[in-house]
């Protein structure tokens, strides 16, 4: 029994530490299509993951303090397909994203659209039908 | 006298015992999605960020992908409503393609959980998104038709 709780105790740590809880989710149970946010900065991290890539962007504010932001899109196969590559987005890149806020963290959105370094404007995948891209 | 009363009890046993296991539908599309093929998936999903540490892990990982192909069983079964109260449409061409892709992306993770390769289970995941992206665009995020 005390084995079977080791080991169940050692699953969990290894779950948990994969974020187990997050990765797979509806967009209206993680964001809020009512809260749409637009915001410009520079790109600090890019994870090219399933089922959503990440990427975080250095935001400034009117303050002048700097905000790191969390934005989820599509995963790369579906990005690919809205004419994205691993080389569109890069950590130091300039980019403007357009997209939802989360319902539970000030500092996450699903971004919906984004004007990449290059000046493209590409979709970002977001499950939500906002109409056309801003 | 013994073998009477074994017999009588051996006929009662049998009397009450059903025939046959006949599965019934408890929970709606939704709820086994929200059960089964979520929580699942994303076991598969977090190898990408977290490599499985030891044997242990990586059975985890493989009965993960089982129950993803063992779950479109459970979604095709007679009886499954939608959250709405509507069959899910098993007769449907795309949808039995949809839920084939899965069945096909639960055997390439199980193939790729079973090497301890996390490279080969982050490969795995493309084909999984793929498949349940396919299935959710067109019955989870765009509206039905009443």
């Amino acid at each position: 029994m005390r084995s079977g709780l080791v080991a169940l105790s050692a699953m969990a740590g290894w779950l948990a530490a994969a974020g187990v809880l997050s990765a797979h989710h509806a967009f209206a149970v993680e964001f809020d299509a009512k809260k749409q946010v637009t915001l410009s900065g520079v790109v600090t991290k890019v994870e090219w993951s399933n089922p959503h890539t990440y990427f975080y962007l250095d935001v400034k504010g009117e303050d002048g303090s700097t905000v790191n932001w969390t934005f989820e899109t599509a995963g790369p196969n579906t990005l690919a397909k809205l004419g994205w590559h691993r080389k569109s987005l890069k950590v130091g890149d300039q980019v403007t994203v357009t997209g939802y806020r989360a319902r539970g963290n000030p500092t996450i959105a699903s971004a919906r659209a984004v004007v990449l370094a290059d000046g493209r404007r590409v979709s970002a995948g977001s499950s939500v039908d906002g109409g056309p891209l801003p | 006298m013994r073998i009477l009363v074994f017999l009588v009890l051996a006929g009662a046993a049998t009397a009450q015992a059903p025939s046959t296991f006949k599965p019934k539908v408890s929970g709606n599309l939704k709820q086994v999605m929200r059960s089964i093929l979520r929580p699942n998936s994303d076991i598969i999903f977090d190898v990408q960020a977290a490599a499985p540490k030891n044997d242990m892990d990586w059975n985890t990982v493989q009965n993960a992908a089982i129950a993803l192909e063992e779950a479109m069983n459970l979604v095709a079964m007679p009886g499954r409503l939608r959250e709405d109260g509507k069959s899910v449409p098993v007769q449907r061409a795309d949808w039995v393609k949809y839920e084939q892709g899965v069945v096909a992306a639960g055997q390439a993770c199980y193939k790729a959980a079973q090497s301890k390769n996390p490279e080969a289970v982050s490969n795995c995941t493309d084909q999984l998104a793929d498949s349940c992206a396919a299935c959710h665009d067109v019955y989870r995020d765009k509206p039905q038709p009443k």
